[in-house]
């Protein structure tokens, strides 16, 4: 359990590295409330972006970016949802993105899919 | 290809991988069995080591508009997708047709259909069709069409790759000469003491005629109909691939013979569906007895147990040799020209009449039992023959005279080529297809051979169409009795056989 909670903090660590890369600020990280967790919430601009980030050790159960369904991304924005109201400020649009690490022989890959829904 | 009834249409795949979650979405009308093909496309591919692309995947099935159902797309999306992946070169898989379905290891499967689809792509000119191995046989009866026949993903993806012609075991031979599959196990001489039935039954074979027997049972009424097809001469090529299609939509084409090259017989139970024997399915629209029938022989066993609105729902096949099948889905047009072979017995308890006491039925019960057959359906009947219980002295007699099929099939064979000799020019080749106009213009016999009909025609015992029907009996009578036009003995003879039963 303990190894499986360090590979997705790192690669939290690695996502929020390279949103930061992309000139992206971050507001908060491991958002919680009753309903369940944003990973990433950061600034792009004007516009408001969830991020969810998915790690896996390897392929052997599917790749990391398929295991996002349809269904998590419908919870993911009903979370926006629930995050902005605690906000005083307003954003023009609020985007989901998906970033999926995979490890290879100790180095990950990195793939990030703007506007998910 | 997708099927509107007996026709394919073709439908054109494309399949783009581009940026987004990962996942798969077909659209274009999918019904479920296509709808589950994103899983089994993906299996197949999957487990024949080709990489299945980490993005998404979006396949549109045009035209958009057509509803797709079942399972032999799976091969042409999987293929799309190789080809958007670039696993195999995009020029390649544009132009062939691909028709099959995917197994989860990457094997191709056989699907129903298949010569109705090829035949459908033999219209786009000089095409490439990529089927199953075990549809190969059925798809290479279609003249002028490349067949490449695969056993699995991967040899078909090999092929497509190296880009040349098909390897040697690949190309198939022109469709050999059609073959009589079904070996006649049952045989005309087994009847006996039915002379005037066996003639009936060799007018009827000969101008493809319909024939209604009425008789207390135990007297052959089955007996004779079964034989009716070793009677048959084969399909010619155009009517054995008319057949061969509808069996094929109907997914009941034996696997031992691609080509049914007999005429086919049919004999629906009498508890059977209107949706069975005419046709229909909410979905999948399905051809019924009817078509199945096609260029055959439908044998009603026991006529009037048939409900009355099955009976009756077979005159506009009867009369236009088509049968239009209307559901929510859409309208699909079957052929549907079939020799109708009734079977009747005279009265429910079905006891010896000619022996008097042993039958209790009163007249009305009589009467209602075959008034179920209905005027209009027995006034497109073009024979009715009463077949009477023999004595056994009247058997032994008629033991020398009977003949095998094999006789009255030569003299049946004679007799259409003959009609199909008058009839060089034209699109009918028996004498059952002429239509009224052409009777009455070009094969109108003469006034003193007419005249038996035409006092018939003013005492009102015959109808119009009744009239027509004795006409083209009595022209299949000149085919076999070898003349050139019907004389007295034969348009009697033949308004004789119509008037039949008196009931």
């Amino acid at each position: 359990m303990a190894a499986r909670n360090d590979l997705g903090k790192h690669g939290e660590q690695l996502a929020v590295n390279y949103l930061e890369a992309e000139g992206m600020t971050i507001i908060e990280r491991n958002w919680r409330c009753r309903h369940g967790e944003i990973d990433v919430i950061a600034e792009d601009g004007p516009n408001l972006v969830v991020v969810e980030v998915k790690t896996r050790s390897s392929r052997s159960h599917g790749t990391a970016l398929e295991s996002v369904r349809p269904a998590k991304l419908a919870k993911l924005r009903m979370l926006a949802a629930k995050w902005l109201t605690t906000q005083p400020r307003a954003f023009e649009t609020v985007r989901i993105d998906v970033i999926a690490l995979e490890r290879f022989a100790g180095d990950y890959s990195l793939q990030h899919v703007r506007g998910a829904i | 290809m997708a099927l509107v009834g007996v026709k394919g249409r073709s439908v054109e795949v494309e399949a783009d991988v581009g940026n987004g979650l990962a996942g798969i979405h077909l659209i274009g009308l999918p019904d479920m069995a296509l709808s589950e093909a994103r899983e089994r496309v993906r299996s197949a591919m999957v487990n024949s080591h080709f990489p299945w692309p980490d993005a998404r995947i979006t396949v549109s099935l045009f035209p958009a508009s057509l509803p797709k159902r079942g399972s032999q797309f799976d091969l042409a999306i999987a293929v799309a997708i190789l080809g958007a992946a670039g696993v195999v070169p995009a020029d390649r898989v544009a132009e062939p047709f691909f028709l099959g379905e995917l197994g989860l290891d990457g094997r191709l499967r056989p699907v129903r259909g298949v010569l109705p689809s090829v035949l459908g792509a033999a219209e786009h000119g000089d095409v490439t069709v990529v089927v199953p191995a075990a549809n190969s046989a059925e798809a290479a009866l279609v003249p002028d069409v490349k067949v490449a026949p695969f056993t699995d993903l991967r040899q078909l993806v090999e092929w497509l790759r190296r880009g040349d012609d098909l390897p040697e075991w690949h190309i198939q031979d022109a469709p050999e000469p059609p073959r009589p599959t079904i070996q006649p196990a049952v045989d005309l001489s087994d009847v006996a003491g039915q002379p005037v039935a066996r003639r009936a039954l060799e007018i009827c074979a000969a101008g493809g005629h319909n024939l209604w027997m009425l008789g207390p049972p135990g007297t052959g009424k089955t007996l004779l109909a079964e034989r009716l097809p070793t009677l048959l001469p084969d399909l010619e090529l155009d009517h054995a691939l008319e057949v061969t299609a509808i069996h094929s939509v109907a997914g009941i084409l034996p696997a031992s013979s691609p080509m049914l090259s007999r005429p086919p017989f049919v004999s629906p139970h009498h508890t059977a569906t209107a949706a069975a024997i005419i046709g229909g399915g909410s979905t999948v629209i399905r051809p019924g007895a009817v078509s199945l029938a096609h260029r055959g022989v439908l044998f009603m066993d026991e006529a009037p147990e048939f409900p009355r609105h099955i009976l009756d729902s077979l005159r506009q096949p009867l009369e236009a040799g088509r049968v239009t099948v209307c559901r929510a889905a859409g309208s699909v047009t079957f052929p549907a020209r079939f020799m109708l072979v009734l079977a009747a017995n005279p009265c429910p308890c079905a006891q010896p009449q000619d022996q008097g006491e042993s039958c209790q039925c009163s007249p009305t019960m009589r009467r209602r039992y075959l008034a179920r057959l209905s005027g209009p359906l027995l006034d497109r009947v073009d024979m009715k023959v009463t077949v009477a219980r023999t004595s056994r002295r009247e058997l032994m007699a008629d033991r020398q005279f009977v003949e095998p099929s094999k006789t009255v099939a030569e003299r049946v064979l004679a007799a259409r080529q003959r009609a199909a000799k008058r009839l060089a020019g034209t699109a009918w080749r028996t004498n059952a297809e002429i239509p009224s106009a052409a009777l009455h213009a070009d094969y109108r016999p003469s006034d003193a051979a007419m005249k038996c009909m035409t006092t018939a025609l003013d005492s009102g015992t015959l109808s119009a169409r009744g009239l027509d029907r004795v006409l083209r009996v009595a022209w299949t009578l000149t085919d076999l009795a070898g003349k050139p036009r019907p004389e007295d003995t034969e348009t009697s003879t033949a308004l004789a056989l119509w008037l039949g039963v008196n009931t």
